[in-house]
């Protein structure tokens, strides 16, 4: 049993039930009693989140709180010891191998150095399949990166390279976006676009996961905040 | 569909933007042609052959590794070096791609593509693609090399070159036995050992596992057993041309079984790895 915003979550084998409410879990991410450990550490502890579509979810904690491993956990990069995550309706690992429709970006984006922006996007689209160019172009220009930039991604700055992994996961617009320290690197005005663009993104009904050591950013763009510690939701 | 994306993707890094790997079996190719229109010219010169040769000749000259080695104080065990050289360059080849796409670009990857099983499949087609490739390249400018020598399209070889050259009894060999020996099997074991490094590199190191693939040729340049799988690669040492050699069909077999193995294995593997 944990509390989450003033309400008094049970966690249940076979469903959760939200103040002796059962709560739909066709919609969302269910987190029930995720652990993980990585040679002989705990990484995950016994986690239990709700996190509902149109809603911009932060979390927050040390480094090496466990963050970043919750977010690859709910990418399904990592393979959980025990617990599951259930995504609008489906168990991780159990239904499918990852979310049908995700888009992360999770520390330092590691992009084909050789390649522009937009061809490093389009190469990870035609992946994806279903994503057109004009969608990779939007996805460039709303992060404020020009789609006919000639540079290569060895040749971006810092700040540009953030950008595109930030395109990168906003792309095709997919039902979750999962956010690893975004506006690292960023300056004021690019920070700025970023969370606006964020919010039509919450406001389109999508679901934001977003990590950052910055309270009052994640203050204004969250609407629930996470706090983590040592594996566990504090 | 999503192996076919990955392979693409494979390809284009793999091997198209990687293309100077290949300048080391053209380099190996145009040596041994060089040397085998020497050897020729030679015995042509002493009234051993009366031709120029053929294709095949020039394949199995550039092919032919080393004789079955039996110790013997007066005769130390050198590695063939043309023979080893071949090997390690495409073991060298198949050392760093994909590890280095797990470890840099695997998050991004298996988070565009979401599927583990087609990640896989699509780094085991690029392997054997990799490795027809190498030897492709290898036997294409052997047969040019070979037609501006002056030699015959044929691809059948001249019995008295070879027989002379290399000690064996050529007489018996068909075309289809010649092939078997000289371009399929070294192939096709190759891609095997190949598939069991790159799965290795990610068990193990791409290091570790690139100094065991070096470790099984040496071995293999000793002895003339099943096991030693880089036997297989050298055509004297078939059984076609010496009783000591090995079976070529069970050399295909052990191929295509290690294959399907390290298939499963790592289907089996990357289907429960976290991806960091």
């Amino acid at each position: 049993m944990c509390e989450r915003d003033g309400y008094v979550v049970l966690f249940k084998k076979e469903g959760c039930t939200v103040n002796s409410v059962t709560v739909n879990k066709t919609d969302g991410i269910h987190i029930v009693d995720l652990c993980k450990k990585i040679k002989g550490s705990v990484i995950l502890d016994h986690v239990n989140l709700i996190m509902k579509p149109g809603k911009i979810y932060g979390l927050r904690g040390k480094n090496g709180s466990g963050k970043t491993m919750l977010m690859r956990a709910v990418c399904g990069l990592l393979i959980p010891d025990d617990g599951e995550i259930i995504i609008n309706g489906e168990t991780l690992h159990r239904d499918i191998r990852f979310p049908r429709s995700i888009g992360a970006l999770i520390e330092n984006p590691s992009f084909i150095p050789e390649y522009t922006g937009y061809r490093n996007l389009k190469m990870l689209a035609s992946l994806e399949g279903g994503i057109s160019d004009s969608e990779v172009c939007k996805a460039l220009s709303r992060t404020g990166l020009d789609p006919d930039d000639s540079r290569t991604f060895r040749k971006y700055s810092l700040g540009m390279k953030q950008k595109l992994g930030i395109a990168n996961a906003i792309m095709g617009e997919p039902d979750i976006i999962v956010l690893d320290e975004p506006i690292n690197a960023l300056d004021e005005e690019t920070v700025g676009v970023i969370k606006s663009e964020l919010i039509k993104l919450r406001d389109k009904g999508k679901l934001i996961i977003i990590a950052c050591h910055d309270r009052e950013e994640l203050e204004y763009l969250s609407d629930t905040i996470y706090e983590i510690q040592n594996g566990r939701i504090v | 569909m999503k192996t076919l994306r990955l392979f693409r993707r494979d390809l284009r890094l793999g091997l198209v933007d990687k293309w100077y790997i290949y300048l080391l079996p053209a380099v190996f190719a145009i040596s041994q042609v060089v040397r085998c229109h020497t050897t020729m010219h030679g015995m042509k010169d002493f009234g051993g052959v009366a031709s120029n040769g053929t294709v095949m000749d020039y394949i199995l000259y550039s092919m032919q590794g080393m004789e079955v080695y039996n110790f013997d104080p007066r005769n130390p065990f050198i590695v063939p070096i043309y023979w080893f050289v071949f090997q390690i360059g495409a073991a060298y080849m198949m050392a760093y791609y994909s590890y280095d796409d797990l470890a840099v670009h695997g998050r991004l990857i298996f988070l565009s593509s979401r599927d583990r099983g087609a990640w896989w499949r699509s780094k085991c087609l690029w392997c054997i693609t990799g490795i027809i490739v190498y030897f492709a390249v290898a036997y294409v400018i052997i047969a040019v090399g070979a037609l501006s020598m002056g030699a015959d399209s044929s691809m059948c070889m001249t019995r008295s070159f070879i027989s002379s050259l290399f000690g064996v009894n050529a007489a018996a060999l068909s075309v289809s036995e010649q092939i078997l020996m000289a371009c399929i099997l070294p192939t096709a074991i190759t891609i095997a050992v190949s598939m069991l490094q790159v799965l290795m590199s990610f068990v193990l190191t791409p290091v570790i596992s690139f100094s065991c693939v070096c470790a099984v040729y040496v071995v293999s340049a000793y002895y003339t057993k099943w096991y030693a799988w880089g036997s297989y690669t050298m055509w004297l040492r078939s059984s076609y041309v010496t009783d000591e050699g090995v079976y070529p069909w069970g050399g295909i077999l052990t191929s295509i079984i290690i294959c399907i193995l390290v298939g499963f294995a790592g289907r089996m593997y990357f289907s429960n790895k976290d991806i960091y």
